[in-house]
């Protein structure tokens, strides 16, 4: 008992002093960040087994120490041009935690990764209306950082619980076409 | 009760007075009062005597008559405990040995409690008194108390609950002998009530001595003064109180109208639980009260063939009463309700005072339907009408004074025996009476409780235990089969490594044994459905029940649950015939209904068998010709019983006449099947026309493990379960055919089948184009069998089922995932899905 509340303290702990540090990674051209709360682990890119019916984006599954989690293409799925794997391409293992209760684990394949970063709330700014490629669900703001911009994601809505929805839906209109 | 509840009332009252607090001092003195005349009118002279005196006290510190107001309110308080314990201890003789696995889990928690108490009263001791610590060791030994008192271990309630006066009078000077003492005397009765029944019997005069000795000349006179005159007060303040028990009992005066009040409450409003300071142990009582509660039914479900054996209505008691103290305990009171009335009912029955009739049975199993549902409500279910409580309450209430009251509604039955009230309670308050004479031996009340030592885990942790295991095999596989290591050729390194593996493979078979469970809890719920549903069809209907110890994967063990519900009720009310009818037909007018669960290879098999009227072939066949399964231009007679029988799972087929509110639909057996192949089993029918039929379900062992064919198509590896292959085969270009616009075909013994192409099925851009490069597999599955091509059979293996994810929807064609010696994931197909898919796209990619 005793050892779960210390564990629970020191995450507490370690979650006040990583509130504002987002992991920095690319896509094209593009800067990006998630919150480093939300990050599990960056692992270098590995065989994934493709699951079919699943729109392009889903990569497949893969292996994560005896865990099989989904792994699903960032580029694909915010419309951008697919790309050859490069010696910095890398899954970075994503999760978020659902209004239910469960957790949500998903690899998602990026470019690079580029560094933590501190980004205080008041670096950042709402997202704005137009003139992004992405869905505005999916972003939780745009954080300013010297002289770049990084568009930070809502990790519980790139992973969670509607997306799972639409892959589904992706699957019924496969499985609808097919027969 | 009336006793229970006025002591009650004092002791909180006590609790939000102290001595300046007038106000509450004079109502806290009418309380006492009060209950010393409730102790009087039910004989308790020892209560009587305490409470009168402490009411005196408490009237002499309102009057400031007394130099030490504050010693004084706590002599008050402490006499309001002695009721406390007295009315208790009352009890004592007539409960319960307490259940056997709270009594393990509490010596258990007994083997920390009990040396942290004496660590801090030598700690104590040697820092000299220190507040926080001696109130530590108090509040510790209250809780020893209170767990003491719900397990009826009476005699070591009593001397946790004087060790606790002694340290609250013990002012400055802590009594660190006596509760070194008390530590030494629990040890020895908790290594008694253990293990050991032939260790020596804890010495209880000597502690109590050791008490003694500690006490405060004050505190020692109020109570050893009262039980000397207890017997003799009792005897002289008898004859007065006569009139009190019919005001005493207030449930004799609703005779009229026995629901009275209760039309007020709103038809829909339910019943209400504050569960905002529920505690961690809740999630517990509920897993346990619902076994206490599967017990009951069991037992009154035997009561009702043999309504003579006692000690049946005793389980019934003892499993409503761990109910009633458990949930007091974790302070929910409106199941302390349901508890305390059923209980209180079945205390009558087990001292004959109310016979045990169909009404009581009834009784305690409506009691224990609505148990389940405000269990229930602690885990979210929904809560059951307050105004069905209160009527439960009232029929519990009716019934202990041996009146039947029937469900509002329905004719209040009359009276059936009349309750002797008067002369038994007089005896036992005699005998009660001196408290010195209760020196109890634990062992005889108390069953040893060597039962199987076991803990409860959660299933989470359990799982997440099993999935480590799971990965630990996949990892010693890796090493094992590492190109680099197999080429190392020491003696030592191979030898170590098969140890290894083995090591691994004993700990993955422990690992999967413990999500096994016995059926004994299901069988044990058809038991009651069989009784009800003969009931409401008005059959005699016996069941018999064989191999309710074999054990089964937790999962699946949940899912049986439903198809067995279906089997039983078909079983029950079209199988098994009415009286008359079987008496014509020269069978027993009572049917009989097996229930049978055993191992047989590999897999697990449970039948329901009946000896009833049978399926009927003619009726099914004639159904199947109207719906149009079957050509009419086939034979019927050669038709096999298997395909006949087979009909009957089809959803909507029915050949009921009449649809009952148990069943007729033709839903059932849809359930059955689906739910069957869901945990990959299978169901078949065997039946006999006037003979009864046997509905067999077979089963595997655990749903975490699958033996599966590893396929190769291109550079993808997928496991097809072995059950579902018939055989592989290269086959000719002679064997092939196509036909346009359906596809491709091939011809094996039985005919022809239709071939599916798992990279086309799958949208694979690699993999074998040439039919005869590659394998067919036959797959079956129910009805449909058809070939399935890949590129070559890799081996076969036992793989450990994952989902795809928690997050993934499902794919249809794919049940899982599992990783193979490699680390690589694999899919599992799922050949029912693979099928379906490939018959719907088949016209589509054969075109192209």
């Amino acid at each position: 008992m005793a050892i779960i509340e210390r564990t629970e303290a020191a995450a507490h702990e370690s979650r006040g002093a990583n509130e504002n540090k987002f992991l920095s990674f690319c896509l094209g051209s593009e800067h990006y960040g998630v919150e480093i709360l939300r990050v599990r682990e960056i692992i270098g890119l590995l065989a994934v087994t493709p699951l079919p019916q699943t729109p392009a984006y889903v990569k497949g599954v893969m292996n994560l120490r005896g865990r099989i989690i989904p792994v699903i293409d960032l580029r694909l799925r915010f419309s951008l041009a697919a790309a050859e794997a490069t010696k910095e391409t890398c899954i970075v293992v994503l999760e978020a935690n659902e209004q239910d209760g469960s957790q949500t684990v998903m690899g998602a394949i990026v470019d690079s990764v580029r560094e933590v970063q501190d980004i205080p709330k008041s670096a950042i700014e709402p997202s704005p209306e137009f003139g992004c490629e992405i869905p505005l669900r999916y972003i939780l703001g745009m954080g300013k950082v010297k002289d770049k911009v990084i568009v930070l994601l809502e990790i519980a809505e790139v992973i969670g619980m509607r997306e799972r929805a639409q892959i589904a839906g992706a699957i019924k209109e496969t499985e609808r076409r097919a027969a | 009760m009336g006793l229970k509840g006025s002591i009650q009332a004092a002791a909180k009252a006590a609790v939000l007075t102290d001595a300046a607090d007038l106000q509450g001092l004079v109502s806290l003195s009418e309380l006492l009062r009060q209950l010393a005349s409730d102790a009087t009118a039910e004989g308790s002279p020892e209560i009587a005597v305490r409470s009168n005196e402490a009411a005196e006290l408490s009237d002499l510190i309102i009057l400031r008559q007394v130099n030490d107001v504050d010693a004084a309110f706590r002599r008050v308080v402490e006499a309001i405990g002695a009721c406390e314990t007295a009315s208790e201890r009352a009890d004592a003789p007539r409960r319960e040995p307490p259940d056997p696995e709270l009594l393990v889990a509490w010596i258990a928690s007994c083997e920390g409690t009990i040396p942290d108490i004496e660590h801090l009263a030598v700690k104590a001791e040697s820092q000299g008194f220190v507040g926080e610590t001696a109130a530590e060791i108090r509040r510790r030994i209250h809780t020893l108390k209170g767990e003491c008192g719900v397990l009826s271990l009476s005699e070591a309630q009593s001397v946790c609950h004087d060790l606790e006066s002694l340290i609250d009078g013990a002012g400055q000077k802590f009594p660190v002998d006596a509760v070194l003492g008390v530590c030494d005397w629990m040890r020895a009765l908790t290594l008694r009530l253990g293990q050991d029944a032939a260790a020596d019997e804890p010495d209880t005069s000597a502690v109590r001595q050791i008490l003694l000795a500690h006490l405060p000349p004050a505190i020692v006179a109020p109570i050893a003064a009262p039980i000397a005159t207890a017997a003799a007060t009792a005897v002289a303040s008898r004859p007065a109180s006569n009139p009190a028990p019919s005001a005493a009992a207030p449930t004799t005066g609703p005779l009229t109208d026995p629901f009275a009040g209760l039309s007020s409450i709103p038809e829909d409003q339910r019943v209400t639980m504050n569960l905002e300071n529920a505690d961690e142990n809740v999630g517990d009582f509920a897993l346990e009260a619902r076994e206490h509660l599967a017990n009951a039914e069991n037992a009154v479900l035997s009561l009702e063939a043999n309504p003579t054996d006692d000690e049946l209505v005793n389980v019934v008691f003892r499993a409503f009463h761990t109910i009633k103290g458990v949930a007091g305990f974790l302070n929910l009171p409106r199941i302390v309700e349901v508890a305390h009335a059923a209980e209180f009912l079945l205390d009558k029955v087990r001292s004959h005072k109310v016979p045990l009739s169909a009404h009581v049975l009834e009784l305690v199993l409506a009691s224990s339907d609505l148990l389940g549902q405000l269990i229930g409500m602690l885990s979210g279910g929904e809560a059951p009408k307050e105004r069905e409580l209160r009527i439960l309450v009232r029929r519990l209430e009716a019934a202990c004074e041996g009146r039947a009251l029937a469900a509002p509604g329905a004719p209040a039955a009359r009276p059936m025996t009349k309750l002797q009230s008067d002369e038994a309670p007089t005896t036992d308050a005699l005998a009660s009476a001196p408290i010195a004479a209760t020196k109890q031996t634990p062992t005889k009340t108390i069953a040893t409780a060597k039962a199987d030592q076991s803990v409860k885990v959660s299933t989470q942790r359990m799982d997440a235990l099993v999935n480590l295991v799971g990965e630990l095999v996949i990892a010693q596989l890796m090493v094992v089969q590492d190109p680099e290591v197999s080429t190392l050729h020491g003696q030592r390194v191979q030898r170590n490594l098969s140890h290894l593996g083995k090591i691994v493979r004993d700990l993955q078979e422990t690992s999967m044994s413990l999500r096994m469970v016995t059926l004994k809890s299901t069988f044990q719920k058809m038991a009651r459905l069989v009784r009800d549903v003969a009931a409401k069809a008005g059959k005699h209907i016996q069941l018999e029940v064989e191999g309710e110890d074999v054990e089964l994967d937790r999962n699946v063990v949940e899912e049986i649950g439903d198809p067995l519900v279906h089997m039983i009720r078909n079983a029950c009310d079209h199988g098994i015939e009415p009286s008359d009818e079987r008496r014509k037909a020269g069978k027993n007018e009572i049917g009989t209904l097996r229930l049978r669960a055993c191992h047989s290879g590999g897999s697990i098999v449970i039948e329901v068998e009946d000896d009833g009227r049978g399926l009927s072939r003619e009726r099914i066949l004639k159904k199947c010709l109207e719906k149009g399964l079957i050509e009419p231009t086939r034979n019927t007679n050669e038709i096999p019983d298997s395909e006949v029988f087979n009909y009957v799972f089809l959803p909507g087929f029915s050949t009921a006449e009449k649809v009952t509110d148990i069943s007729g639909r033709g839903v059932g057996m849809d359930v059955v099947r689906r739910n069957i192949e869901a945990l990959r089993g299978s169901v078949e029918i065997h039946s006999t026309t006037g003979k009864g039929s046997v509905f067999s379900m077979r089963l595997p062992l655990t749903m975490a493990i699958i033996d599966g064919m590893v396929v190769r198509v291109g550079q993808q590896r997928y496991i097809v379960p072995t059950l579902n292959i018939e055989r592989s085969f290269r086959p000719t270009q002679e064997q092939l055919t196509m036909v346009l616009g359906k596809g491709e075909l091939v011809r094996v013994r039985t005919g022809l089948l239709p071939i599916y192409r798992l990279q086309r099925i799958f949208n694979l851009n690699e993999g074998c184009e040439e039919i005869t490069d590659g394998l067919l597999l036959i797959l079956e599955i129910g009805k449909r069998r058809a070939c399935v091509f890949v590129d070559e059979i890799l081996g076969q293996q036992q793989v450990v089922i994952k989902n795809l994810g928690d997050t993934q929807p499902q794919i249809r064609g794919v049940s899982g995932g599992a990783i193979l010696g490699d680390g690589l994931v694999a899919l599992i197909v799922d050949v029912g899905g693979l099928l379906e898919t490939a018959a719907g796209s088949t016209t589509q990619n054969q075109l192209i």
